[in-house]
């Protein structure tokens, strides 16, 4: 009898599993992952969508003060309204009008539209604003979630920006900021609308048309003066393993790839891209034309230019990014470990 | 007699010690899945000076599924100017050539390849197409493939990275709700990319290149002579190509595109024999090199001589149950005592394809098809299934290796007749 139990008790404690994923075969049904087939990249993507959104059902809009999106929201047209509450929980519209918030000190806890201009001086906070002219983001405001502008961004010292501030553009943003991800055709990054930065208008143009070498170099330390031509250009990019240091004032025409960290020294211009999985430094007054990438940190000094105009670059870290005050950067920048912009202490 | 046994024993200890050697693996790469730090892909990256492409699509007798792909590569956002579709017709003798004309004609940018040859196959038919290929990069798909729109940007973007030599983007089933195979096929897809492929990037072992959804900087095929037209698994063969000089593979996890798997056994079977007898074929021929090769790391060469004995592993393992039985009845089955329990229990433990019950189990909840969790003891058919079919392939290879006999490429069956409306 024991042993009939036994055998009993091994018998189903074998096939038991079996039974139970039979059971879940017959009773759910399988479910194909769905993959998204019209994905496609855009850095604005926030405010698109927003505003798309937005128009859609203003064209319902029949004057009640309520709005439904995913759920109702109520609405409150900046065109009639002169004076807002410190705290103001609804979505802020201004159709035609230059959109210029009073009093002082204000919340707003859901999304502004605005089609003209919008002056955000003393703003405390802002969840999100998307506008189809210029945006001012007046000192010490936190963003929440996101900013756009179609045409100029400026965003004043001490503020926080979010998880994402882009524009159509320009984009101008001070000192002391923090960010996650910064998009426009060109970014003023530590710098006043007033007096803009840029190395473009100084570099030599032909080092812009340098087509970047894909000859490689092996596991370099550094790049320095016993590597490059009669020109200062070092004509090859470079692969290592080690960390690699390119030394003040040398061209490099090519990429650099490091499996630790890369130093760029004071002055020099590097054609092609920087990926890194360590930390990546860029010196005072470097040019790099190319995207840089690294999951580590990126920390960039004063006065650097990374990309070119009319053309879109990107600056990412898979960990924090530090500029500091008076760089410029053609395109896209963007950080899991948050970013900060500092002022430029020697 | 004696002999014998310490030989038996040897084996068993022997077999034990690399079933758990392969646990432990499965069982980092779930965790590290799972909990670990997750390595970023290039996909942050926005960049307007993207390298040029070439879009290879090998077709034979595809004219019921070459317009999906087509289209699909015809909506992607990648900018035109700087791509071409080179459709391989190999061989077809249905309307594949008149549609492929067809597109030529109202899209210069696809140029089909008409070969008419005996040399038939994929690797061939790979060849001849990268010598009339523009691109600085091929990229490959399957007729029946349906890239997203921004697919093609994705699996591009990583070749602005120097070192990569190739990329490799994820497949994902579309007819799982066929029956008990596919719905088992899509577990184990779900774990082989979304945990073991994505470890591996992290840990920045080997991810594989696989054939297809993937792509690879034309210079460096070209340079070494293009693909081998006598390796079945060109793609493992592409890999370590890759990585004994020097290049690295990467995994965009997120560049995602349906696939049709098999519906029936035999044709699984039939695909899994010759993956098998293809991948030792690469084994016998890059073991040594990957042993020796200065231009790996020591953990990429542990990850890479794992991976190459992988299709070898069955054959080893059905080895080690002919021989444990065999010391069961010589009354040498003596293993409850001492240290060596500690062996038994966790082979047992981790017996057969246990193993990647980690990896498939982590990919699934990260996938957020939770549910799917509970069929995993079915997969205990797979295992013997595997055991089985793996094994022919390995000794298909051992036959090759001694008899230098030629291979034959054979396409797997397809069941969707038009794919596009499943999906």
């Amino acid at each position: 009898m024991g042993m009939i139990v036994l055998i009993f008790a091994f018998t189903m404690l074998l096939f038991f599993p079996l039974l139970g994923g039979y059971v879940a075969y017959k009773k759910n049904n399988s479910q194909t992952l769905v993959i998204k087939q019209d994905r496609s990249k855009n850095p604005r993507y926030f405010a698109d969508a927003f505003i798309k959104l937005f128009e859609e059902k203003w064209i319902n809009y029949d004057g009640s003060g309520k709005l439904k999106f995913s759920h109702e929201e109520s609405i409150i047209e900046a065109d009639k309204t002169a004076l807002y509450k410190s705290k103001c929980d609804s979505v802020v519209y201004a159709e035609k009008i230059d959109f210029n918030p009073e009093p002082t000190g204000i919340q707003f806890y859901k999304e502004i539209y605005v089609k003209k201009n919008a002056y955000l001086r003393g703003v405390i906070q802002l969840r999100a604003i998307a506008c189809l002219s210029n945006v001012l983001i007046g000192e010490n405001t936190e963003i929440i979630r996101w900013a756009d502008a179609q045409n100029e961004l400026i965003v004043l010292d001490n503020c926080d920006l979010g998880i994402s501030t882009t524009s159509g553009n320009e984009l101008i943003i001070g000192i002391n900021c923090l960010f996650r991800r910064l998009y426009a055709p060109v970014i003023y990054i530590g710098q006043k609308p007033e007096q803009k930065w840029s190395a473009y208008n100084t570099i030599d143009k032909k080092i812009l048309y340098l087509v970047p070498k894909t000859e490689t170099k092996r596991n370099l330390k550094y790049i320095d003066k016993f590597l490059i031509n009669e020109s200062g250009i070092a004509e090859f990019s470079v692969v290592s393993k080690r960390n690699v240091t390119v030394v003040e004032n040398i061209i490099v025409q090519g990429s650099i790839r490091s499996h630790k960290g890369i130093r760029i020294c004071d002055g020099v211009i590097v054609c092609g891209n920087l990926f890194a999985e360590g930390n990546i430094v860029l010196g005072k007054n470097v040019c790099v034309l190319g995207s840089i990438f690294t999951q580590g940190d990126i920390i960039v000094e004063s006065r650097v230019m990374i990309g070119q105009k009319n053309k879109i670059v990107s600056i990412v870290a898979r960990g924090r990014i530090e500029f500091s005050e008076n760089s410029v950067v053609y395109g896209n920048v963007s950080c899991e470990g948050g970013g900060k912009i500092s002022k430029w202490l020697e | 007699m004696g002999m014998v046994l310490a030989v038996l024993k040897g084996y068993f200890i022997f077999s034990i010690v690399i079933i758990l050697i392969y646990a432990f693996r499965h069982f980092i790469f779930a965790y590290n899945r799972a909990f670990g730090r997750q390595r970023l892909f290039y996909n942050d990256i926005i960049a307007s000076d993207m390298p040029t492409i070439s879009i290879l699509i090998p077709m034979h007798n595809e004219e019921k599924v070459l317009k999906f792909a087509l289209e699909s590569l015809l909506e992607c956002d990648y900018d035109r100017d700087r791509m071409e579709i080179i459709p391989i017709n190999d061989n077809s003798k249905d309307k594949t050539k008149e549609m492929l004309d067809e597109y030529h004609s109202r899209y210069h940018f696809i140029r089909p390849l008409h070969r008419d040859c005996s040399n038939r196959g994929k690797p061939a038919g790979l060849n001849d197409a990268m010598k009339t290929a523009r691109g600085e990069i091929i990229i490959v798909f399957d007729a029946d493939y349906r890239p997203a729109k921004n697919m093609l940007n994705q699996l591009a973007l990583a070749f602005l990275d120097p070192e990569v030599g190739a990329v490799m983007g994820r497949v994902i089933p579309y007819n799982t709700d066929k029956n008990l195979l596919t719905r088992l096929l899509n577990l184990e897809r779900s774990g082989g990319y979304q945990a073991d492929q994505q470890a591996r990037y992290n840990l920045r072992l080997i991810p594989q290149y696989g054939g297809t959804v993937g792509g690879f900087r034309k210079s460096l095929m070209l340079e070494s002579g293009g693909f081998d037209t006598a390796v079945l698994a060109e793609d493992t063969e592409l890999t370590f190509r890759l990585y004994i000089n020097g290049w690295k593979v990467v995994y965009a996890n997120s560049a995602e595109c349906y696939e049709e798997v098999p519906e029936t056994w035999a044709v699984r079977a039939k695909q899994v024999r010759r993956w098998s007898r293809g991948h030792n074929s690469v084994c016998f021929r890059y073991i040594i090199p990957t042993i020796l090769t200065k231009n790996m790391y020591p953990r990429e060469k542990i990850d890479g001589i794992l991976l190459l004995l992988v299709y070898a592993m069955p054959f080893m393992l059905a080895l080690a149950l002919l021989d444990s039985l065999a010391l069961f009845f010589l009354g040498e089955m003596n293993v409850w005592s001492g240290w060596f329990v500690l062996l038994f229990v966790g082979a047992y433990n981790t017996y057969g394809n246990f193993a990647p019950f980690y990896e498939i189990s982590s990919a699934l909840i990260i996938d957020g098809v939770k549910k799917d969790v509970l069929l995993l003891p079915l997969l205990t058919f797979n295992f013997y299934f595997y055991l089985w079919n793996v094994s022919l392939g390995f000794l298909d290879a051992m036959v090759d290796l001694v008899s230098r006999r030629k291979v034959k490429w054979d396409k797997t069956v397809r069941f969707t007749e038009e794919s596009g409306q499943v999906v």
